[in-house]
């Protein structure tokens, strides 16, 4: 499987508080990749970086085969991009927003424009600036969708949105993406829409990308165990340790990444007794996750 | 691609444009017509007189069309962070080109009017003899007029971004200061100097300092 989108160690700064930092992904071609992180994490920021609307200051980013920002112009004619706001003229129609688009994209598809429009029930003349924001988030993702795009970049699509809205706006690109082997880059905070529809995960915390991998090791290998007698630190771990507490006496709680049954052995050999192992749901293992990116340096194993 | 960006800039100017077409046909009309009825037949200076009013007030139109149509659009993609622009297939330089020239063709429309409105004033007063009408080449002035003091607010905007404001303040203060300087030392004026190198050829805006005749020797 070719990706996507390749991006290494890129660097952008914006101010003196906030910066993207060596940040490196790979997002697989016909995956949905979704990229999480609290607000102000810099989701947004990598993904106008990605799409060549802001410069980076150091790295590399291949963007459909693509060098950006040399070549983004060729990537962005096979790109749909959802922006977190709404970014298409006010004073214009329904109908003239769509000839707008038309004419800058040769892919540019109009029976299937004019059966979204339909889908999503938007009056053709109607103005932008009298849509609901229902109905403006339906008409991005149609302006979106009609050329045909190989990638969708999508920025909190469903943000805001009411649960019809939002249900719409997902069916729609879930049916897209199911007939077209497209490739979609969707950020967002809401887990439990990102667990349903991703395969891929991504997670950015103070510009940084702290985690990536398939959602099903997100999924089922972030687990919390609780440890008696637990093992001093030292030595090779076949796990990865996020976070490590003390609950009771000499109990403890450790959340751990790359969890596998077989890891059990480990505990048994260091004379520890290992009691539970809880499944975490996405949202713990998210929460755990940035909690463990947030510690200093080798302190996985402070009190929680 | 470019008949859609004209087709945006008309729909955001076009009711601005209808005032600027009406101010450019109606300035020629009725201030050659009101003046021209005061004026005796051989009376030369006077219909010249006449003919400068008018011209100066379509100078300063010109002016207000180039600022109107190069404000209108630069605000409403900064509004949105030109995210729209960026997002689409083509470089920003090819965009900024389309935006710049649609508004230059916006510009022809009041031209366009100076022309009528000044062949229509023209032909409603008697000239004095040894005067002619020159319509056209009002128009024309015009046009370059409105279309350089376009290009200055545009390449303004486009290079200055949100800072464009802030610059023209500090350009403005920069020269004050010097200005006041220059007088405090006896030194001549360097805003007159400044002035006399933009308005005359090969000035930028030579075209303003010009005569803007409608009717004229």
């Amino acid at each position: 499987m070719t990706d996507a989108i390749i991006a290494r160690n890129v660097t952008y700064r914006a101010g003196r508080e906030f910066a993207i930092r060596d940040l490196s992904m790979n997002v697989p071609s016909g995956s949905v990749y979704g990229f999480l992180g609290p607000n102000g994490s810099g989701k947004t920021t990598t993904l106008r970086l990605i799409l060549g609307m802001l410069p980076i200051e150091d790295g590399t980013i291949d963007l459909l085969g693509h060098d950006v920002p040399k070549g983004v112009h060729k990537a962005l004619a096979k790109i749909g991009y959802v922006p977190e706001r709404l970014h298409l003229y006010p004073q214009l129609t329904v109908e003239e927003t769509l000839r707008y688009h038309a004419a800058f994209y040769a892919d540019w598809d109009h029976a299937r424009a004019e059966s979204l429009r339909r889908e999503f029930a938007l009056r053709a003349e109607q103005p932008v600036d009298r849509l609901s924001k229902g109905e403006s988030g339906k008409l991005m993702m149609l302006v979106a969708l009609a050329h045909n795009p190989q990638l969708l970049v999508l920025d909190e699509p469903t943000d805001g949105l009411d649960p019809v809205v939002r249900r719409d706006v997902l069916a729609a690109l879930l049916e897209y993406v199911s007939s077209r082997s497209a490739t979609v880059l969707i950020s967002s905070h809401l887990i439990h829409e990102q667990e349903r529809i991703c395969d891929h995960v991504g997670v950015m915390d103070g510009g940084r990308l702290i985690a990536e991998m398939p959602m099903t090791a997100f999924r089922g290998g972030i687990k919390r165990l609780r440890v008696s007698r637990p093992p001093v630190e030292g030595g090779s771990l076949p796990f990865t340790l996020l976070n490590r507490g003390v609950t009771a006496g000499r109990e403890e709680e450790w959340v751990v990444r790359g969890w596998q049954p077989a890891m059990r052995e480990y505990f048994s050999a260091a004379e520890s007794e290992l009691r539970e192992v809880i499944d975490l749901d996405l949202e713990e293992s998210f929460v755990e996750l940035l909690r463990s990116a947030r510690k200093p340096a080798g302190t996985a194993g402070e009190a929680s | 691609m470019f008949a859609q960006v004209l087709y945006t800039q008309w729909k955001w100017a076009r009711t601005e444009l209808v005032l600027y077409v009406l101010a450019a046909f109606l300035i020629p009309t009725i201030i050659i017509r009101t003046g021209f009825s005061y004026v005796i037949t051989y009376d030369i200076h006077s219909a010249l007189g006449v003919s400068t009013l008018a011209g100066v007030c379509l100078a300063a139109l010109a002016m207000l069309c180039a600022f109107g149509l190069a404000w209108r659009p630069y605000i409403l993609d900064a509004g949105l962070k030109h995210v729209g622009p960026l997002s689409l297939p083509v470089s920003w330089g090819a965009f900024v080109r389309m935006r710049f020239l649609a508004g230059a063709t916006l510009l022809l429309i009041p031209a366009a009017a100076v022309w009528f409105g000044g062949v229509l004033a023209a032909a409603s007063v008697t000239i004095p003899p040894t005067l002619h009408a020159y319509p056209g080449g009002l128009a024309i002035r015009f046009y370059l007029a409105s279309l350089v003091a376009y290009a200055a607010a545009f390449a303004l905007q486009y290079v200055a971004g949100k800072h464009a404001v802030r610059v023209a303040v500090i350009v403005l203060v920069v020269v004050a200061v010097a200005e006041i300087a220059a007088q405090m030392i006896g030194f001549s004026s360097i805003v007159a100097g400044a002035w006399n190198m933009l308005t005359n050829w090969p000035g930028p805006f030579a075209v303003f300092a010009a005569r803007w005749m409608l009717i004229d020797v």
